[in-house]
C-alpha cells in the first residue's frame, strides 16, 4: 500500500518535535515491560535489558524523525532490541535467565507438578532451533505474526510455520 | 486447488491471527464444515494459550527512573537535530510564535467546527481521483494556510504542544487543499483520532476505486460527519484494534 496517499497531518511544534518525542515516551511506556522480559529471555542480564530498551527507544526517534516507515514499529522495537542484545551477548556471554517458577493459590503437590512441568517445558524451549526460540518468544509477549516476521525478518508463512512445530514439541511435553 | 484437503498446521495458526489474506473466506468455509480441521484449530489456539500462560508473569519494573532516562535522551538528541535539522523546524517555530499569543479556546476535537471546516471537494471525477499520483495525494498544506486554519480555531499554545492539521475530506478521495476543508487535531489523542480516519479514507479510497461506493456521497459522508462514517462503514462503535495503532502519515514538525 503507498504510504502518502490518505490525509496529511501536519505536527507543529516550536521545541524540536515535540510530537516524535511523546510519540516515543508512549511507545516505551507501552513495551518496556514485554520488551524487557524478552531481552531477559534471550539471556540478557537486567541492568543491560534497561541499557538496550533505552537504545532501542533512542534510535526509534531517530527512526522517526528521519521519516522511515512507521507500519510496524512494535516489530521494529523488537528487532532493533533483539539485534542490540545479541551484540551485547557476543561480548558478555550470556546469564540463564531464572523465572519465579511458584504461583499462588496452589496446593504444594499442585505447586511440585506445575513446577515440574515448566521445567519440562523450559527443556523444550532451550533446545528449539534459535529461530524458533525467538519466534515462541516473541508470541509470548503478545506479538502479532506480522510483527514476529518484521523483527525476526522472516515472511508471515515461515513465521506461521515455525510457531506449528514449536507447539507440536511442547505438546507433548503438555501431555507427558 | 486444496478446496478439500485439511489445513496443514501453518495455515490454521495463520487464520487464527487473522493472516489468512486472500484465502480466509475459503479456510473459514473448510473449516466450518471439516470436523477435522476444527478440532486441529481448537488444538493449536490451545496449546498456544497453555504456552502464553505459561509465561512467568512478573512484575512489571519500575518506570519512573527509566522514563526520565529516556526523556533526558530524548531532550539532547532533540537539541542536536534543531541545530541541523531542516527548514521544518523554523517553519514550525514560526507557525508556533504566531500561535503562542492568541486567544485561548477549547481545543479542537475529532470532528471539525462545522461552520469553520464544512469540508471541500475538488472538481474531479472518479477516474481522475483513483488516477491521482502519489504526489497529488500527498498535499502538505503551506504554512499560510496552516496558519490561518490555526487562527480561525484560535488555538492558543501556552505549552509546547503538537497538533495535526488533517484534511476533513482527504486529498487522496478528492478533498481541496482550503482551509474549509482542514481542521487541527490533537495527535493521537483520543479513541477517533487521525490514524484511525487515516484507516478509514484509505479503505473508502478502495472501495471507490473499484466502484463498490460513490465519489460524491463517500465526500458528503466524510464532509458531514467521519466518525460516523466510519461506525456505519465498519459496523463498530468503537475504533478496530488493527486501526489504532495505525500510522501512516508522517508528522511534521
Ligand atoms: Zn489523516
Ligand atoms: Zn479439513
Amino acid at each position: 500500500m503507498s504510504s502518502v496517499l490518505g490525509s496529511i497531518r501536519i505536527g507543529i511544534g516550536v521545541n524540536g518535535a515535540p510530537c516524535v518525542r511523546e510519540e516515543v515516551t508512549a511507545l516505551f511506556v507501552e513495551l518496556r515491560a514485554p520488551l524487557l522480559r524478552y531481552l531477559r529471555s534471550l539471556g540478557l542480564r537486567e541492568d543491560d535489558s534497561e541499557d538496550v530498551a533505552q537504545e532501542t527507544f533512542l534510535s526509534l526517534y531517530e527512526h522517526l524523525r528521519q521519516g522511515k516507515p512507521r507500519d510496524c514499529l512494535r516489530g521494529w522495537v523488537f528487532r532493533v532490541g533483539h539485534n542490540l542484545a545479541l551484540k551485547r551477548l557476543m561480548r558478555k556471554g550470556c546469564e540463564t535467565a531464572e523465572f519465579d517458577l511458584v504461583d499462588g493459590g496452589m496446593t504444594p503437590e499442585e505447586q511440585a507438578d506445575w513446577k515440574a512441568r515448566q521445567v519440562r517445558m523450559q527443556n523444550v524451549v532451550a533446545a528449539l532451533p534459535e529461530r524458533d526460540r525467538y519466534c515462541l518468544l516473541l508470541r509470548a509477549e503478545g506479538l502479532r505474526y506480522r510483527e514476529i516476521g518484521e523483527a525476526l525478518e522472516m515472511s508471515l508463512g515461515a513465521v506461521a510455520a515455525s510457531l506449528a512445530r514449536s507447539l507440536n514439541k511442547l505438546s507433548v511435553v503438555e501431555r507427558g | 486447488m486444496r478446496a478439500h484437503e485439511h489445513l496443514r498446521d501453518e495455515e490454521l495458526l495463520l487464520l487464527l491471527d487473522g493472516e489468512a489474506g486472500a484465502r480466509e473466506q475459503e479456510w473459514i468455509a473448510h473449516v466450518a464444515q471439516c470436523q477435522a480441521c476444527g478440532a486441529r484449530r481448537a488444538q493449536l489456539e490451545q496449546a498456544m494459550a497453555n504456552w502464553v500462560a505459561s509465561r512467568p508473569s512478573t512484575a512489571p519494573p519500575a518506570m519512573e527512573q527509566p522514563l526520565a532516562n529516556l526523556r533526558r535522551g530524548l531532550e539532547t538528541r532533540s537539541r542536536h537535530w534543531l541545530r541541523y535539522a531542516a527548514a521544518a523546524c523554523v517553519m514550525a517555530a514560526v507557525a508556533g510564535g504566531v500561535l503562542w499569543n492568541t486567544h485561548l479556546r477549547a481545543p479542537a476535537g475529532p470532528l471539525p467546527d462545522a461552520r469553520l471546516t464544512p469540508g471541500a471537494a475538488r472538481a474531479l471525477t472518479r477516474d481522475e481521483v483513483c488516477g491521482l499520483a502519489e504526489e497529488d495525494g500527498e498535499r502538505r498544506a503551506p504554512v499560510e494556510l496552516a496558519r490561518r486554519v490555526f487562527r480561525d480555531y484560535r488555538i492558543a499554545r501556552p505549552r509546547a504542544r503538537a497538533y495535526e492539521l488533517d484534511y476533513l475530506i482527504s486529498p487522496a478521495l478528492g478533498g481541496a487543499e482550503e482551509a474549509r476543508n482542514l481542521w487541527p487535531q490533537p495527535y493521537a489523542e483520543g479513541i477517533w483520532n487521525s490514524r484511525v480516519k487515516d484507516a478509514l479514507e484509505d479503505d473508502l479510497r478502495r472501495q471507490v476505486c473499484s466502484g463498490a461506493l460513490e465519489l460524491t456521497s463517500v465526500q458528503a459522508e466524510l464532509a458531514e460527519d467521519w466518525i460516523a462514517t466510519y461506525k456505519r462503514h465498519f459496523r463498530s462503535e468503537r475504533p478496530l484494534a488493527e486501526h489504532r495503532g495505525f500510522m501512516k502519515d508522517q508528522a511534521w514538525e
